[in-house]
């Protein structure tokens, strides 16, 4: 009984409290209009009645929690209900009869059991409309709860969203992969000083992009994509030969717009894990297809899986995929294939409007 | 003359390393390798008296390198991109490195510290590194193995059980089986405790390849692999078998 969420909090009690007070209050009103019964005599009868259907209904929140009042199963609930109803108000009733007899023999000043007679149907009602009444506040409660819980729930999902955007912020600055590619200056400028030109304006173009876009909610993909090949004419230089890419893009794609830095963490996972630490290198494939309602992104790139010394975190595709939950919800999707020799990450997102 | 082999799997890095040393008199590059194979195959042939060694390369590093020229490693002026990792493994052993871009100045008091040290001879104990490197890289997930002229990369989900030789062990992997110059109790403390377990004085099971134990005397048990090899568990290796396998 005391599990009933009425008990749950002092707002709830108060609620109790005066709705038990007033309901009491009318109950003995009427019943002495009905039966010619003193208010003494009544709520003599009747306190004890109506503490005990108060207990009685606290207990039918076991019941409500286990009925769902909604789906397929409805009229299981309604019946089982009914029968439950019947059932505590015949014993409600029982019970007042046994406690008119004993009032019978303490107190001589009237014929309890008659009285109780008289009331009989009078009492039923009651005790069904009471029935009713807890039934409904517990069914109300619960609704609240699951709705509180939805909210819950929803916000929950949007702070982790927001924290997954916060950390792929801080990693699109890059102070690692700034350091190593300014690292490569010096002996550029030495070597072959047209490639050093170009190294920097790559790098500020990819600073630039960061700076300007770390705020913004949405890019066009076209800006994303020059990104991404900044990103990887930098690496081009560390890795030389070792680096091949594949461009394959849809150009109906480009106007689309996609949340920032969407494709940089799959691409740099993909020269980290797949290419760096292979002796040759080989082929990183950029592959962007659109349908009526998403565009799909493959990046493949080759994967031996026991040549990486490290060990991937996988965090940086986790962020990715909580940004994507919360930018398009189920319409966003990551999916990782992998195979002997190959691993392959599959984005969709759905198509939009383009970007102004 | 000093002669000097470069290790580094960047072309550029390469480049600006031997744009500087061609400027200091007193040395003469032998050698440039562009990773880690080649590292191991040039050094015992070349005898560098120095080698600049990076550490981020691909399949074996810098550390790797080390650990399997073993006795044979020479003095080494490591290099290295920025990596907290690696930065941390050199100042827990204190060695001296060169970060990347190397600049003149840094590089020529690197060689000093080296002519100073080469003219008091001292062997260079590169174990407590090895050691702290292994330490930050356990459960290790590969095994490296050199036999002869080839290097082994076994991966440690491939094998099935190692046994005690002596100072050596051998690692029977799937494919093929190696012997190693390492100790067992070593081994074990930097193999995953889930998969493998010691099941005997000489044995280190992986139970990923256990298919049954059987009792064909009390008090004497083996362990059943999936190809059905069966070895020897000791009363005090069923206790670390019972308690690894209750605990899944």
């Amino acid at each position: 009984m005391i599990s009933s969420p009425l008990f749950r909090s002092r707002n709830h009690l108060v609620f109790l409290g005066l709705l038990g007070g007033l309901l009491s209050g009318g109950i003995v009103f009427f019943f002495t209009a009905a039966t010619q019964a003193t208010v003494r005599e009544a709520v003599l009868l009747l306190l004890p009645a109506l503490a005990l259907e108060m207990f009685l209904g606290l207990l039918t929140w076991y019941l409500c929690r286990f009925l769902p009042l909604e789906g397929p199963r409805l009229a299981n609930t309604v019946a089982a209900h009914l029968l439950a109803g019947l059932s505590i108000n015949f014993f409600w009733l029982a019970s007042i009869y046994a406690y008119s007899q004993l009032l019978d023999l303490l107190f001589e000043t009237r014929s309890w059991s008659v009285l109780f007679n008289r009331a009989l149907f009078f009492l039923a009602g009651i005790g069904l409309g009471l029935y009713v009444v807890f039934i409904l506040l517990h069914y109300l409660i619960m609704a609240l709860e699951k709705t509180q819980a939805a909210e819950q729930e929803a916000l929950e999902q949007k702070l982790s969203a927001s924290q997954a955007e916060l950390s792929s912020l801080k990693s699109t600055l890059h102070p690692h992969f700034l350091f190593n590619s300014l690292a490569m200056l010096p002996p550029l400028i030495a070597a072959a000083p047209q490639k050093a030109e170009s190294l920097v304006g790559r790098l500020s173009d990819f600073l630039l992009y960061s700076l300007r876009y770390s705020r913004k909610v949405e890019v066009p993909m076209a800006e994303e994509l020059e990104h991404v090949r900044n990103f990887l004419e930098i690496e081009g230089l560390r890795l030389g030969e070792r680096l091949q890419v594949e461009y394959r893009v849809d150009p109906s794609v480009l106007n689309n717009s996609v949340i920032p830095f969407i494709l940089q963490p799959l691409v740099e996972n993909a020269i980290k894990h797949g290419i760096r630490p292979a002796l040759g290198g080989g082929t990183l494939s950029i592959v962007i297809t659109a349908a009526p309602a998403f565009l799909q992104v493959m990046i493949r790139n080759p994967y031996k899986r026991n040549s990486a010394a490290g060990k991937s975190s996988g965090l940086g595709l986790e962020t990715l995929r909580k940004r994507l939950a919360g930018a398009y919800g189920d319409a966003g999707r990551l999916g990782i294939l992998q195979d002997q020799n190959e691993f392959t990450v599959e984005l969709q997102i759905p198509r939009q409007r383009k970007v102004s | 003359m000093m002669r000097v082999l470069i290790v580094d799997d960047e072309d550029l890095s390469r480049q600006a390393l031997e744009n500087f040393l061609k400027e200091v008199a007193d040395v003469e590059l032998s050698g440039v390798c562009r990773n880690g194979f080649e590292a191991l195959e040039s050094i015992p042939k070349l005898k560098p008296d120095l080698v600049f060694l990076d550490i981020q390369m691909p399949q074996l590093n810098g550390f790797d390198v080390i650990e399997l020229l073993g006795e044979q490693a020479p003095a080494v002026i490591f290099v290295t991109a920025f990596d907290e990792y690696a930065l941390k493994a050199f100042e827990t052993a204190a060695l001296d490195y060169l970060l990347k871009p190397v600049q003149a100045e840094r590089l020529a008091k690197a060689l000093d510290k080296y002519r100073r040290q080469a003219a008091v001879p001292s062997p260079i104990s590169f174990a407590p590194f090895i050691t702290s490197h292994q330490a930050h890289s356990a459960p290790l997930s590969r095994i490296l193995v050199r036999d002869g002229q080839e290097i082994h990369i076994v991966p440690t989900a491939e094998i099935m059980y190692v046994k005690a030789e002596d100072d050596y062990v051998m690692l029977h992997a799937l494919q093929k089986s190696l012997l190693k110059l390492e100790r067992l109790i070593r081994l074990e403390k930097m193999l995953d405790p889930r998969f493998f377990c010691r099941i005997h004085r000489s044995y280190l099971l992986n139970i990923a390849f256990l298919e049954r134990i059987e009792a064909p005397k009390k008090e004497s048990r083996v362990a059943v692999l999936k190809n059905e090899e069966a070895l020897p568990i000791s009363r005090q290796g069923f206790g670390h078998l019972q308690k690894l396998l209750n605990a899944d």
